[in-house]
Order: structure tokens, then sequence, then C-alpha cells
């Protein structure tokens, strides 16, 4: 199936479904720069199942803030960059490139350095949601290894990193801050028969059959609503956050958010957010958590972002259910859960 | 006395001395194609001794003038579908493309610079833009809500090879986001001969009266400021209604429907603890920029209809008449009116900030407040009657622990 610039409409207001928030201008920017690509020529999706065994699929993704990306614009060159430094790297040519995950400006980095490398867009990601880490992927579930990996960052800046699997994003991180913020990740080099073993299917079709920007109804990603209410207090604990993964610690800083819960009930909702929300008490009783995806969506039912929830702020509290993948037990631990009592919540086990 | 005027996009205006009451009779009495002469003629200002008029001018794309603006953006080199003017309508654009230039400089997003601009290279562009007939510059940085100083030092250089030059800095007016902030400053360059065609009119209308112009976000400010930064305004008419109409019912949670042109639709507004929720981006004469934005839902009248006295829990404000078009307006004038008489002058500022991983500092806040006061005060507030500035700071996701995104508003009486 060909992406062009139509499709490409679409993905760009669908892509908020798997976002843990959405800066609009880094999307726009990213659009942009797209359909300068697609109206060349338009990708080619594929079908998981129908890549082949002993190709060599790429990973891409955006990596650092899109904030950054909003401001230090894309120099146009850093999908060739990063595409041949990789190539190079794994001694192999790219056959076809996967998404690592579909949030925001992903889905799109993906279908443009698809066109860019006149290669197919596999139809699928490696998370089904969007977690905070490079290594936070099933990709990772299934044994195989983000480096050697490339960083290629606007200004001409590009980098070669052949570091331990779990050390990924500690470097990864620490570039794209010397380099401006943001940066464009190539890794995950894999063969057509690891990718069918790994792969989310279908969700990047599933995005195009959406309608707009709204939290899909389709039943494999439906999302349950926990509570409607309003914000009435934002916590900064600033460096005392305990989120951490394997000892590195997230990037940002952790916020706490307080929600009042309208209608009968009127639970306090606390909810702990570190760039996305990954906890959730109910009076003090869990009631989510990751790797579910934890969201807070607006009227229009839209992600509202993390940095832009102000107090007062009517927010519907929404989970989307994850793989069932990220729900065994090394799934589990690589999502981050490091507390017992995180485990098993009863809203999930009514559900 | 103070006279607030609300004109529509459709060009009315109507009139409101200071008491709601009295409003409704000259509201409904004086419709008037808009004028400020007729203006005065309807109320003679002297006899009635106004000393203030309060108006919410909205700028409309016909206002837009690029005969002698000049667009200058200091950055590393970018794809060429995001160059200054992309994603303008080919129309707007074209006067202004011969004037465009890209410098290297600007500030990485947390602080480091790019590189230092060349001060012959810049020299050397802003006499060629003099020579083009440049005489009003729209100044955007990579980075600028970091460090505003690259931004500074062009206009200081442009100030002193262009004589009588206007320097419109992106840092002064936008949020983040390197594009849409330069469109805020070349449309505000665009702006500025209209703004003061505007005040100028006013001020032979009133010339007794200080005069004030409604903000999109609520409030007002000077016309001295608004002269310099006239797409405050944008959507002003909207920012007044809304901040009427929460005054006229003391809202703290509701959603507010106003009907639009074609009364088949209405745009709904969700109003949180008693502010207006807001959205990141906004758009005017087709170009993307992110200043004013309200969040909005578009519905059906007659969904509205059946929704009765709430929508979604909340309580439902109708701006509209199920009959008659002019009530509708009439509505509208005289929450807008309202909204007015109720302003205060009002400045916001945007600043990145790093390396704060306690939170903000207080040295921090009183750089941000003495930074929000200064601006308040250019923009009409007096000195002593400056309210407690609401600084909110949020952590920055995927960025370095203790990088923030400060957002702030300071409102104060007007002198």
């Amino acid at each position: 199936m060909p992406i062009g610039v139509r499709e490409l409409e679409i993905l760009t207001l669908s892509a908020g479904v798997y976002s843990s928030g959405i800066n609009f201008s880094a999307l726009r920017a990213m659009h942009d720069w797209t359909v300068e690509t697609l109206s060349k020529r338009p990708a080619q999706m594929q079908d998981v199942n129908s890549c082949t065994d002993e190709y060599t699929y790429a990973v891409v993704s955006i990596v650092g803030s899109s904030a950054a990306l909003a401001e230090y614009l894309p120099d146009g060159g850093e999908i060739e960059r990063a595409s041949k430094a990789f190539e190079r790297v794994v001694g192999r040519k790219i056959r076809g490139i996967v998404a690592l995950n579909l949030s925001g400006e992903n889905a799109l980095l993906a279908v443009q350095a698809a066109a860019v490398l006149d290669v197919p867009v596999v139809d699928g990601d490696g998370c089904g949601r969007v977690f905070p880490l490079l290594e936070q992927t099933l990709f990772t579930l299934g044994g195989i290894t983000a480096g050697p990996f490339v960083l290629a960052m606007p200004g001409e800046e590009t980098i070669t990193v052949d570091v331990a699997h779990e050390r990924t994003e500690a470097f990864a991180r620490f570039c794209v801050a010397a380099a401006g913020g943001w940066g464009i990740f190539f890794g995950y080099a894999m063969t057509g028969q690891q990718l069918k073993a790994t792969t989310v299917s279908g969700s990047m079709s599933g995005l195009l059959e959406l309608s707009g920007d709204r939290l899909p109804t389709r039943s494999r990603s439906k999302p349950r609503t926990i509570c409607r209410g309003t914000i009435s207090a934002l916590e900064y604990p600033g460096h005392m956050s305990p989120h951490a993964l394997d000892g590195i610690a997230f990037p940002s800083d952790a916020v706490s958010i307080l929600l009042r819960e309208e209608g009968g009930r009127s639970r306090l909702i606390r909810l702990e957010a570190h760039n996305d929300i990954f906890f959730a008490l109910a009076d003090g009783i869990p009631i989510a958590t990751t790797p579910d995806q934890l969201l807070l969506v607006d009227e229009n039912y839209r992600v509202v972002d993390i940095d832009r929830l102000v107090l007062g702020l009517r927010v519907e509290f929404v989970v989307i259910d994850a793989p069932p993948a990220w729900h065994t037990e090394t799934g589990r631990s690589l999502a981050g859960l490091g507390s017992p009592l995180i485990l098993q919540t009863p809203e999930r086990s009514r559900a | 006395m103070i006279l607030s005027i609300a004109a529509d996009e459709r060009g009315f205006v109507s009139i409101l001395p200071g008491t709601q009451l009295r409003a409704a009779a000259v509201v409904e009495g004086h419709h008037q194609k808009w004028n400020p002469q007729n203006l005065a003629q309807i109320l003679n200002p002297e006899t009635e001794g106004i000393s203030e008029v309060r108006i919410a001018i909205e700028p409309q794309a016909g206002d837009l003038d690029f005969s002698d603006v000049s667009v200058i953006r200091l950055s590393p080199a970018s794809s060429p579908a995001l160059g200054p003017l992309s994603g303008w309508p080919r129309a707007l654009a074209e006067p202004i493309r011969s004037r465009v230039r890209v410098a290297n400089g600007g500030t990485r997003l947390l602080g480091a610079r790019h590189a230092f601009s060349s001060h012959d290279e810049l020299i050397k562009v802003i006499d060629d833009l003099f020579q083009a007939g440049s005489r009003v510059f729209a100044v955007a940085a990579t980075g600028a809500l970091s460090d505003a100083e690259p931004e500074e030092r062009l206009a200081m250089l442009i100030r002193e090879r262009v004589p009588n030059a206007i320097v419109v800095l992106s840092a002064e007016i936008g949020g983040v986001g390197l594009r849409e902030r330069e469109n805020c400053a070349i449309l505000n360059a665009g702006l500025v001969r209209w703004a003061a065609a505007r005040t100028s009119e006013l001020s032979k209308a009133f010339p007794h009266a200080e005069i004030y112009i409604g903000r999109g976000s609520g409030g007002m400010v000077s016309a001295d400021y608004f002269e310099r930064f006239p797409m405050v305004a944008l959507k002003s008419a909207n920012g007044a209604i809304l901040s009427g109409v929460i005054e006229q019912h003391s809202l703290q949670a509701a959603v507010v429907a106003i009907p639009q042109g074609d009364r088949e639709f209405a745009s709904l507004y969700f109003v949180n603890g008693g502010q207006v929720a807001r959205e990141e981006l906004n758009v005017f004469a087709g170009v993307c920029v992110n200043l004013n934005a309200f969040r909005t839902l578009q519905v059906p009248v007659d969904k509205l209809d059946g929704a009765g006295a709430e929508w979604d829990g909340l309580p439902l404000i109708r701006l509209e008449d199920a009959q008659e078009t002019d009530a509708d307006e009439y509505l509208r004038l005289r929450a807008a009116a309202h909204g007015l008489v109720n302003a205060c002058v009002r400045t916001e500022l945007t600043r990145i900030v790093y390396g704060f991983e306690n939170g903000i500092t207080g040295s921090l806040t009183q750089s941000i407040t003495d930074d929000l006061s200064g601006r308040a005060i250019t923009a009409g507030a007096h000195p002593l009657r400056l309210g407690v500035p609401r600084i909110e700071a949020a952590p920055m996701a995927y960025l370095p622990e203790g990088s923030l995104i400060v957002r702030a508003v300071l409102s104060g009486e007007n002198r």
C-alpha cells in the first residue's frame, strides 16, 4: 500500500493516539519535511508477514525532545547520513524500515525514512505504545540488541555508537543533549524473521484507518475510561524521583498529578508521571500502572501533554492495554516496574 | 468614565459606557460602521467626559502590509521545507520572499550557542535589506526563549544601521517552536502600520482619552504597546467575550458556546478554574502561529439544542439566540464590552531554563517577575498596582533533569 501525502495527513492527525503528548510545532515540522519527501516519491507499506527472512531491517526513532526539534530544525540530511553510517557499521544494506513506536513524529519519520531510502516501511512497530527509553521495546524482549546504532543530529553531526544494550539510552541521551536536544536513531538491525517474531503487526495501517487525532475505539487498543476529574494539584518532587530502570534515571523530571474525580465516588486520584504517566492511585489504592499506557485526554479526546497540565484543567483519565508481551514477567520488568505493590492492580484484574 | 468598544469581525462596533444597564440601550441604538469619527459624533466625547477607551480590534489578513518588511532568521541551515515563510499561502509570502535572509546563529535549546554570528555577515545582511527598502525587521533566532541575546544583539545592529527601523523580536511575542514564533514576528511586522493607523484614528476621535486595546488571551494593553505588538490583539474579540462571560457568570468550570457566522455551527470554549483552556497553535491569514490559541470544539447548533443547560456535565452558557442574528451579535458585544470594562493590563512570557534540578529558585522567580513587570508597565500598567505573577514551571519531557518550561502571567491595573 502506498503512503503518499494524503495518507500522511491522516497519519499526522492519528499519530497522537500512541503518544504521551504531542508538541504540535514539532509535529508540524516533521509533517512539512515529510511532505517534501513524499511529494517526490511515496513510501510503500509492507505487511510484517511478507518481510523477507534474510533481509536486514532498521528501526528508526526520534531521540530526545520534541520541543528541541521544533526549535533546532532538521537540516534535511539526517536520514541519509544515519542510514549510510548504519549500513556501514552493520555491513548490510537496509531493506526495510520499522518504527520504534508510532508516537507523534516517529510515525512520520518511519514513512519518510522509507521514502528517502526507497525501501518499504513495515506495517507495525516495536512498542505497541510508547516508553521513554530506547531499550524499552518488544525487540529487547525478543533478544535483539539496539546496537550498534547511529544518531544523526541537525548541523550535520553523526555518531555511531556500539555499547552494551542496556547502556543504549544512557549514551544516546548524552550525545543528543550535547548536539542540541534531539536526533534521529537508526538501530536494532534485525532480519525479517526476527521482525516477525517481535513486532506489533498492523499498527501503522490501524492509524491510517482512524478518522482523526482522537483515541481509537477499535477493540484491540480501545481505551478504558478510569475517571473524569479536575487537576487540583501538580507536584514536582525534583531529583528525589526514584523512577529509573537498571540504575539509568529517566530523562526530565517527575511530576505528581492530583485529580479530584467528578461524579459519585469523588475519589482523589494521584498520577505519577515521568515523561509519561506510569502509575495511578485512587484514594491510595493502585488502579492502573505501566506497562499499560496511562493517558489524560481533553474534551476533544486528545492526549494532553504532561508539560501543558495546569491547575483546574478538566481531563479524562484513560488506560490503553499494552500488547500481551508487556504483561509477561520480563515485559513488566523492562517496563520499569520496580515495586511488587503495583504489579497487579484491581482495575486491571477486573478488565 | 470608561468607554468600552467591542468590534466584531464584520467591522461593526458597539459602545458600552461603564455600566451594564446603560450598555444595553447604547448597544441596541448604535450599530455603526467602523469609523472612530462616527463614534465621536455619537458620543460627543468631550461633553461626555470620556477619559478612557477600551476596544477590541482584531487584525484581519487584509490589514497586512509587507511592503517594507524583511525577515532575518538566526539559525543553522534547515531543510528547505522548514525555512522562513514555509507553509505560508503563496500569495501572502510572495511580496516578502525576496527580503528573507538566514544567518548562522542562535542558541541550542539548552543554552549553548550554535555559532557566534559573524558581525560582518550580519552588517552585510542588514545593509542589503536596507538597500532593498526594508524599514521593518522581523528577527527570529533558534533557542531565543532560552537565550534572547542573539536576537537582541541583531536588533541593536539593525538600529545602528537603519534610521528609525522598527524591529520585532520573536522572543517578545511567540512561544516554543521556531517557525511559529518567527511567523508571529513576521505577521506582527506586517501589522505595525495598520496598528499605528488605528490608534491614530482613535486618538483623534477621543483626544482626551487613554486608549487600551484588548488582548486575544484576555486583558488589555496600552495603545503604544499595541502599536509595537499588534499581534497580541489576534482573536481579541473572543478574548474579550470569554472574559466577559466568565466575569458576568462568575464561572469556574463551564462550557461557553459562541455561534459561528453561518449559525449552523457553534464553537465551544472550555472554562477551567476560571480560565479559558488554551492550545498551542493558532492560525492567522493561513499562517500558523503560537499565540492566543483557545481550545475549541466545533459542534452543530442543533446538537446544542438537545443538550439543555449542561454540556458534558458542565453548565452550558450559550451566546446565541435561537431566532435572531442581531440578538446573537448583541449578546456577544455586550459580553465583550463587559470583559473589557473589567480588564486589567496583562502580559505573558514563556522561557526555557535548565539546571534547575530542585525546581525554580528565588532568583529565577525574581528574574521572571522583573521581566514581566517591565513588560506590564510598558503595556500600560501602573508600576505600583501590579498584581502577583502567576508562574508555572513544568519539566520538559525527554530533556536532561532540571530543564523546565516556565510560563508566567502578570496582570496589573492600568495607569
